[in-house]
């Protein structure tokens, strides 16, 4: 079976995972070594899954695997919105797009109120709104540099 | 051998990926006792409002558990065109895990009695399930979609 990374969901499953890489590497640090904010990304992942907070690093690291499933995703959607908004002003674009999930994703969470979603301090807010625009920049860049790899064969 | 339309290859290979997915289910929870709720409890909790209570119950929820699993099937099938052939068995088995994370979050947010909060070992069996639900999908499409030029 042929591997190959040129076709639009594979560039953007890849762009997803390494923007939710990163993701996770800020969120971890501004939790455990800045104690800015007081939930992590996979705190919320915990809440769909398990219906609390995580106890152990097992459930944290399946927690964390769901993020990445969840930022893969993301990454596929955008990849495929890509061609329909064009890759001009690409990190704006891919900034724009993480930064309405982030707000739409609190929107659902206080509409369901659902547990720690619905109630977040003013300093978890902002960590999480640094967080989801790194991960839109970096999104949106690794995707380019993907694309640009494959710009010269037609896209499938 | 493909089949002439879409639909019905989604449909059957819907039908032999969700037994495929019920039967690690249900080894996984008689026999290794990792998962605490099987896939037809979720379907019965949908349906009755409780797990199944007698054989006819159980059958009725395994029924509408694979019939779900050909809906997804199906909604692949259509997907094919669009997101292309290439990394075939990578993209079915990614769309199994999506589906599997995109129920659970449904589910926890409207709090559904009975499916809502899972137990580590019980989610390690379900994405197992959801992984061979994916990869056996993958595997019988593959065989059955028409091979027109837009899903290549």
């Amino acid at each position: 079976m042929a591997w190959a990374i040129d076709d639009r969901f594979t560039k953007g499953m890849i762009a997803g995972t390494v923007a939710g890489l990163v993701l996770a590497a800020e969120n971890l640090s501004s939790y455990y070594l800045f104690h800015f904010t007081k939930r992590r990304a996979l705190d919320f992942a915990s809440i769909l899954i398990y219906g609390h907070t995580p106890h152990g690093l097992w459930e944290s690291l399946f927690a964390e695997l769901a993020v990445f499933v969840f930022t893969a995703v993301l990454g596929i959607i955008f990849a495929f919105l890509v061609p329909g908004i064009t890759s001009k002003n690409y990190l704006l674009k891919g900034w724009m797009f993480s930064v309405f999930l982030w707000f739409s994703i609190y929107v659902i969470g206080t509409l369901y109120k659902t547990p720690i979603i619905s109630k977040i301090d003013l300093p978890t807010a902002a960590s999480n709104f640094i967080s989801t625009s790194i991960f839109g920049v970096v999104l949106a860049y690794v995707l380019r540099l993907l694309d640009k790899r494959t710009e010269r064969r037609p896209a499938r | 051998m493909a089949l002439e339309s879409r639909f019905l290859a989604g449909v059957v290979a819907g039908v032999i990926a969700g037994m495929a997915k019920d039967l690690s289910d249900l080894v996984s929870f008689y026999l290794f006792r990792l998962s605490t709720t099987r896939f037809l409890d979720f379907s019965a909790f949908l349906i009755f409002g409780h797990k199944p209570r007698t054989i006819v119950e159980t059958t009725f929820a395994i029924a509408a558990q694979i019939g779900w699993s050909a809906a997804l099937a199906v909604f692949f099938c259509f997907l094919v065109p669009l997101i292309g052939r290439r990394n075939y068995l990578l993209k079915s088995t990614f769309f199994g895990v999506a589906a599997w994370f995109t129920i659970y979050a449904v589910l926890a947010l409207h709090k559904v009695h009975g499916l809502y909060g899972f137990s580590l070992s019980s989610c390690v069996s379900n994405i197992f399930g959801a992984i061979l639900f994916g990869l056996v999908l993958g595997l019988v499409s593959q065989r059955l979609l028409p091979c027109d030029r837009a899903s290549i």
